[in-house]
């Protein structure tokens, strides 16, 4: 039943050098598990996980180590067994090596990995046995995110949709970024698994067809998914194969190349009946439902001409990267640059002792024989030739947004809709002054977020402010009126003795003794009780 | 879920829009060195014909060019604290020169040459900020500044070689004879109130454009498709140029072909050519925006016709150039697509 479907172009991009034939010479490798296990809190989008685990905890396999916190937020995992040793700041992938908490865990070496070959064949309950609710809180409970990169909480995702008409559910598998190979060798090992975890979403969302996106250059993931998808034989999922073009992989541009539909400035595919899943995400949802298997491993290609032996790898997450390009065969020397990434996208890292987390899907080593376009470090002033503008895949202005944010007039960056910008590195990569024009718009956005944090902070403290001095004035305003109405009702003639306007009889009676005894001639004797004036006594004032 | 029957195999669900797989790749980036060794790289024909017909003086006036450009550099960077690499080696002041070289008579004392030189880097290039930032085309301001400085040593051209003028017997021993350009000529022609059939009679004007003239645009203008193929320089601007003064030219040329001159004339005479391909395309002068730059090619179309049909200089390249650079953050303004 093979239908031709239409497909369009998005604006922009580049064709590039794959670099992929390198890392899919072998089968995805296992790698022994590191000594330590360093595990960020923080591993998706979203507000970070809360530990529930203590320094000594002893944990298993698959335990639940940090909670999901707050509406988009994913929980945590040990991948393996061990000893919790320490929760502290420790260097993640961030551009400025920043330190975030982690869980560190000492792994017991000599605990046994629970069979993870489970994955390969698709076995066990049948999903159907339950509601899509229940699997949707399994997915939830095995802490699972967006394995494409961008790591936003699947369940979250899930349920949004689910309240939506969903016509189409769409899985990347359109690995566009150069070097990167995790998903294309993920479906050529495990696309039964994957198929079952695509009819698990189609469960869940209800929607009406699946589009499979596979970008033309990996022949055999497409020989694969042919195959498993004959077998299967679900009409409502298709194998579109699309041009490699970069970065036809970003969920925009998928949209745009199968529906030519663009998805508007601030909403999102689901308002328009889409969903975009990554490939990776659907196995690992197949994991969670059949196997009980929380997130706690993830497939990453190690490539480049700076390691020995580039290849795919079953990676325990908080592997420190260290430990897995040794795993690879070891630098070959000289090296230039470690990033975490394609060699688009990719974030250029200082130390190898940065862990592996839940975003990451690639490390490329370069060395010094390989030329990058962008290995000059000198930028030059820009010559306004126009090029960014022509790859850009978001239709933007790059010029234009470069040279407003370097004359810090941020308000403008906004008007040229600095925020479409999805950071793909397309201006980067032809700018012929070398202007790391990424790192400008980040930096931008970074400041416009931070100054729309300090707004609603003071327009936060502003509303407290003003509602306090409205309590404040209240409160008075009652207290002045009480005390004037028991001022009023307490008498008619301000005049009168005090101990006639008091109600309370024995205040009365007292207050008539003191005027007595203070009215008596002066007589040092207390008991003198004599009757006086009340003329000449005048305490009432 | 069992496994199936291996045999249950049925047609595969594939969907494609049947493209072939494109297997041509982006073209590896260029940086702004390479992009200026390339536009050098694109000049040489026209200056190796260029001197064929005027003779060693070409070359030397390139060669006082290049190497005033490169101390006048030199000197502003050190003024302006920069670091003199990479900024000297990135060519952007020999291309300057070049370009101003050639729209030099051959026989210009060397000091004008210099006088103009020093006013595209100073005062053109660097004191607007430096590559990137200044809003003229600095060899163009330099060709203005000499031109209306010195206007008879602009304007003394030579007899180039192999026109079919031969002096009298009697004129004593020359160095060598001055001429008028064609376009030149044409003026003045013109002025006096001859036709351009008459006009014409003179071996100074060639077959389409004007002797020796139409030879050296024509080698600029496959040093400028050289450019177009590399993609160093956007399409629209000279097609823009290009199509408008022929166009243009066309249509006057209808109203009265003995009074105005033909389309192929204007587009082969003078400095149509180099603006065309050179000049307007300076990526830091010209418009941005891909609709901006068409008119901006349209723009200098207009105005060479102009100034070169109803106003008082034979060629004018320079001064149209010059007004679009003006106009070209205007334009951009109005033809940007900020709403998406």
């Amino acid at each position: 039943m093979s239908a031709i479907l239409p497909l369009y172009q998005f604006p922009g991009g580049l064709t590039l050098a794959g670099h992929k034939a390198e890392s899919l010479r072998a089968a995805i490798q296992t790698i022994d598990v590191p000594e330590q296990l360093i595990l960020p809190l923080r591993q998706h989008l979203g507000q970070s996980a809360q530990a529930i685990v203590r320094v000594g905890t002893r944990v298993s396999q698959g335990q639940l180590i940090a909670r999901a916190q707050g509406k988009i937020s994913a929980n945590l995992h040990a991948p393996y067994a061990g000893e919790v040793l320490a929760i502290e700041p420790r260097p993640v992938p961030h551009p400025a090596a920043q330190t975030a908490p982690c869980i560190i865990i000492a792994t017991d070496l000599n605990a046994q990995s629970l069979d993870r070959g489970l994955g390969k064949t698709a076995g066990g309950v049948d999903f159907r046995n339950h509601t899509p609710e229940q699997l949707t809180a399994l997915i939830e409970q095995a802490g699972i995110v967006g394995l494409g990169g961008a790591t936003f909480p699947t369940h979250v995702k899930l349920t949004s949709s689910v309240a939506k008409q969903l016509n189409t559910l769409i899985i990347n598998a359109a690995e566009c970024e150069p070097y990167i190979t995790c998903d294309a060798a993920l479906i050529r090992e495990y696309a039964d698994g994957i198929v079952v975890g695509i009819q698990i979403m189609l469960y869940i969302t209800q929607a009406e067809r699946c589009l499979v996106a596979i970008e033309d250059d990996m022949v055999q993931a497409i020989l694969t998914l042919q195959q498993t998808l004959a077998r299967v034989n679900d009409s409502r999922i298709n194998l579109v194969v699309i041009p490699a073009i970069y970065p036809t992989g970003g969920e925009k541009q998928l949209i745009k190349v199968l529906t030519n539909l663009d998805v508007p400035r601030d909403g999102l595919p689901k308002d328009m009946g889409m969903l975009c899943h990554n490939v990776a995400t659907a196995y690992a949802i197949f994991q969670a439902v059949y196997a009980g298997h929380p997130l706690t491993t993830r497939v990453v290609t190690v490539t480049g001409p700076g390691v020995r032996n580039p290849g795919n790898f079953h990676v325990y997450l908080g592997t420190p990267i260290a430990h897995l390009i040794r795993a690879a065969g070891g630098y070959s020397l000289p090296v230039t640059k470690l990033s975490m990434g394609g060699s688009m996208m990719g974030l250029p890292l200082s130390t190898d002792i940065i862990p592996v987390t839940k975003a990451c899907n690639c490390v490329v080593v370069e060395d010094a024989s390989v030329p990058i376009p962008q290995a000059t470090p000198s930028e030059r002033a820009c010559i306004r030739c126009g090029e960014c503008v022509y790859v850009c895949p978001a239709s933007l202005l790059p010029q234009q947004l470069f040279w407003v944010i370097q004359g810090r007039d941020l308000d403008k960056a906004q008007e040229y809709n600095l925020f479409d910008c999805i950071e793909c590195g397309c201006c980067n990569y032809v700018c012929p002054s070398h202007i790391p024009l990424v790192e400008n718009y980040r930096y931008a956005k970074t400041q416009l977020l931070d100054r729309a944090e300090a707004k609603r902070n003071a327009e936060r403290a502003r509303a407290r402010f003003t509602a306090r001095n409205l309590r404040l004035d209240t409160k008075k305003r009652e207290l002045d009126e009480k005390r004037q109405k028991k001022i009023s009702a307490l008498s008619t003639s301000p005049d009168a003795p005090l101990e006639t306007r008091v109600k309370n009889p024995a205040i009365a009676e007292a207050l008539m003794r003191i005027k007595n005894k203070i009215g008596a001639p002066t007589s040092t004797d207390d008991n003198a009780a004599s009757s006086n004036d009340d003329s000449t006594t005048n305490h009432d004032k | 879920m069992t496994m199936p029957h291996p045999a249950m195999m049925t047609q595969p669900q594939i969907m494609t829009n049947n493209t072939a797989s494109k297997t041509k790749f982006s073209p590896t980036p260029h940086s702004v060195t390479e992009i200026m060794q390339r536009v050098l790289f694109a000049l040489i024909p026209g200056i190796a014909i260029c001197s064929y017909f005027f003779g060693v003086g070409v070359i030397v006036n390139v060669l006082i060019a290049t190497l005033a450009a490169l101390v006048f550099e030199a000197l502003m960077l050190r003024v302006r604290h920069k670091p003199l690499l990479p900024n000297l080696s990135d060519f952007s002041a020999i291309v300057t020169a070049w370009l101003f070289s050639l729209c030099l008579p051959p026989h210009l004392p060397w000091w004008i040459n210099i006088i103009g030189i020093f006013f595209a880097i100073v005062v053109a290039k660097h004191l607007y900020g430096g590559l990137g930032h200044n809003l003229f085309n600095p060899a163009m301001v330099a060709y203005v500044v000499v031109l209306i400085s010195f206007p008879v040593q602009m304007t003394q051209w030579t007899v180039p070689t192999g026109t079919a003028i031969t002096p009298a017997a009697t004129t004593p021993a020359f160095d060598s004879l001055s001429a008028a350009t064609p376009l030149d000529y044409v003026k003045t022609e013109r002025s006096r109130g001859h036709t351009l059939t008459e006009t014409s009679k003179s071996p100074l004007m060639g077959r389409v454009a004007g002797y020796a003239w139409e030879w050296i645009n024509l080698f600029i203008l496959c040093g400028g498709l050289y450019l177009l193929y590399l993609r160093i320089i956007d399409w629209r601007i000279p097609v823009g140029l290009l199509a408008c003064l022929w166009t243009v030219g066309w249509v006057f040329y209808l109203l009265d072909s003995d009074y105005y001159l033909s389309p192929w004339f204007h587009l082969f005479s003078g400095g149509t050519m180099l603006a065309a391909f050179f000049i307007a395309t300076d990526p830091v002068t010209t418009c941005a925006t891909p609709n901006g730059r068409i008119l901006f090619g349209i723009g200098i179309g207009v105005f060479i016709f102009v100034i070169r049909t109803w106003g008082g200089y034979p060629d004018g390249i320079a001064f149209a150039v010059l007004l679009m650079n003006a106009a070209a953050p205007s334009i951009d303004y109005l033809t940007q697509n900020k709403a998406n």
